[in-house]
């Protein structure tokens, strides 16, 4: 009788674990999937907020030309200063920002410094160490102050790139 | 018969605290499941939040304005640190079940947009207004959030003009205001009674308005404000309030010395502002304490702005 209990005792145990077992399996498919989606939001909102900074950067303060030459402007003199800024680094929730010059075309990539400025078309603005990155776009003009006979505005078709971490 | 007795009532005795273990791991584990999702749902809608901050950057425009409509009650905290090189914000949410308030959602980081509120907003619709704060070149856009509905009583007419364009369907003036309105009193105006916050205006030389500086009271403290942040100064929570501006002086103070090198550079060029008055306004920027230091910050900028460039840098 004490053997025929002891058995029940062990039947009900194992089937008590097995059950926990089930729902933990369960729970952690459930979780997995949320885990999945969650991920999936993150990289997605990550994304929105790279376009709408592609959009809208060129008219923050760091980046834009004097008031005269309207929206989506970037004053290059001002450009070449900001670059690798030691305060503005962490500043951008981005993983890099980029200026390039496409027109007029170049043949190959030139790095702007403080020596060959205006002689190149590629301004490194600001880079952080995320690896696996992506990127957007936006179409800007690029103006600097150039003293021929007067002083003018000169200005080249540009785009600003904003890269981000690649999630998933 | 006894010993069959017996073994029944184990059974039950065994099956009765394994069920109750399991129910309560059940009912622990689906109460832990609602309140992360809760957490989670509380913490995504802030990042959604920062996320549609971008937009409001005004670029050349005067301000712009949105209507957030959220799925329900919510608490907006707004937690401002003034530590580093540009100090942070950090948002966070939290929704409502039943009667009692859940912990909020993840805060969220940022540290390149100025966002002024009560600490906590509390409502179902947010609106969102951004307006440029230029000292004297534009130092960031001001992000206003706001929950409530106000009354603005003998507001000036640059005010009203400035709150129709961003056309904010909870601030009403004068006699379209309701009983449940928070209300805002300018200068020591007839009919100012019953005001939650009075606003004044100091300003008396090379001003547009007398509004162009001075300072809100709430009766208790005064709190300092100048050109555009007379509304962050009206909406915001007071500790909120003199963080940020803390922090707009802080990004005031690194365009300074970005536009002193600027200046250095194209002044071969032509003329432009002193590189020499920039390093100074620098200066006096980093020892920025409190929203009082603003009159003369402002003074320092106005006379900036009127020097003659013939380059304009900004």
């Amino acid at each position: 009788m004490v053997k025929k209990a002891q058995f029940k005792i062990q039947q009900m145990t194992f089937m008590i674990a097995a059950v926990f077992l089930f729902f933990i399996i369960a729970g952690l498919f459930v979780v997995n999937i949320q885990f999945r989606n969650l991920k999936k939001q993150a990289g997605l909102l990550e994304e929105n907020q790279a376009i709408l900074l592609a959009q809208f950067l060129a008219d923050s303060p760091e980046f834009k030309c004097n008031v005269g030459l309207g929206s989506y402007c970037i004053d290059t003199d001002k450009l070449i200063f900001l670059m690798n800024r030691p305060a503005y680094k962490n500043f951008w929730p981005v993983a890099y920002i980029k200026v390039v010059r496409i027109y007029p075309e170049s043949t190959s990539e030139v790095f702007c410094t403080k020596e060959n400025y205006p002689d190149c078309n590629t301004y490194g603005v600001y880079t952080s160490n995320v690896k696996d990155t992506t990127s957007t776009g936006s179409y800007v003009a690029l103006c600097r102050k150039e003293k021929i006979d007067i002083v003018k505005d000169v200005c080249d078709l540009g785009k600003i790139i904003i890269g981000y971490r690649a999630i998933g | 018969m006894n010993k069959k007795g017996l073994e029944f009532s184990f059974t039950w005795i065994f099956a009765l605290i394994a069920g109750a273990a399991i129910l309560f791991f059940a009912i622990y584990g689906a109460t832990k499941v609602i309140r992360t999702s809760e957490y989670e749902v509380s913490t995504v809608t802030a990042k959604e939040l920062s996320v549609i901050f971008e937009p409001l950057e005004t670029g050349i425009a005067t301000g712009k304005s949105m209507k957030a409509s959220l799925n329900q009650e919510t608490r907006l905290y707004n937690d401002c640190f003034e530590t580093g090189v540009f100090g942070e914000q950090q948002i966070s949410l939290a929704t409502k079940r039943g009667k009692t308030w859940n912990k909020p959602g993840a805060p969220i980081p940022i540290n390149n947009k100025y966002i002024f509120s009560e600490d906590p907003a509390e409502g179902k619709d947010i609106t969102v207004f951004g307006m440029p704060f230029e000292f004297p070149y534009k130092v960031a856009d001001i992000i206003v959030l706001t929950a409530r509905d106000y009354c603005f009583i003998n507001a000036p007419d640059q005010i009203k003009e400035d709150i129709e364009n961003l056309n904010l369907g909870n601030i009403h003036f004068d006699k379209n205001c309701t009983a449940q309105d928070a209300r805002v009193c300018f200068g020591g105006s007839l009919g100012a009674r019953n005001c939650n916050l009075f606003v004044y205006g100091t300003c008396q030389f090379d001003c547009e308005s007398e509004y162009d500086e001075g300072y809100v009271s709430t009766g208790k403290k005064n709190i300092y404000f100048a050109r555009n942040l007379i509304y962050a100064a009206i909406f915001s929570d007071e500790a909120v309030y003199e963080c940020n501006v803390k922090r707009l002086m802080k990004k005031a103070l690194q365009l300074a010395l970005l536009y002193k090198d600027e200046s250095q550079f194209i002044s071969t060029k032509c003329t432009t502002v002193s590189s020499v008055d920039l390093a100074n306004f620098a200066q006096q920027l980093s020892n920025a304490n409190t929203s009082r230091s603003i009159t003369s910050l402002n003074y320092m900028a106005n006379s900036l702005d009127s020097q003659f460039q013939e380059c304009e840098l900004w």
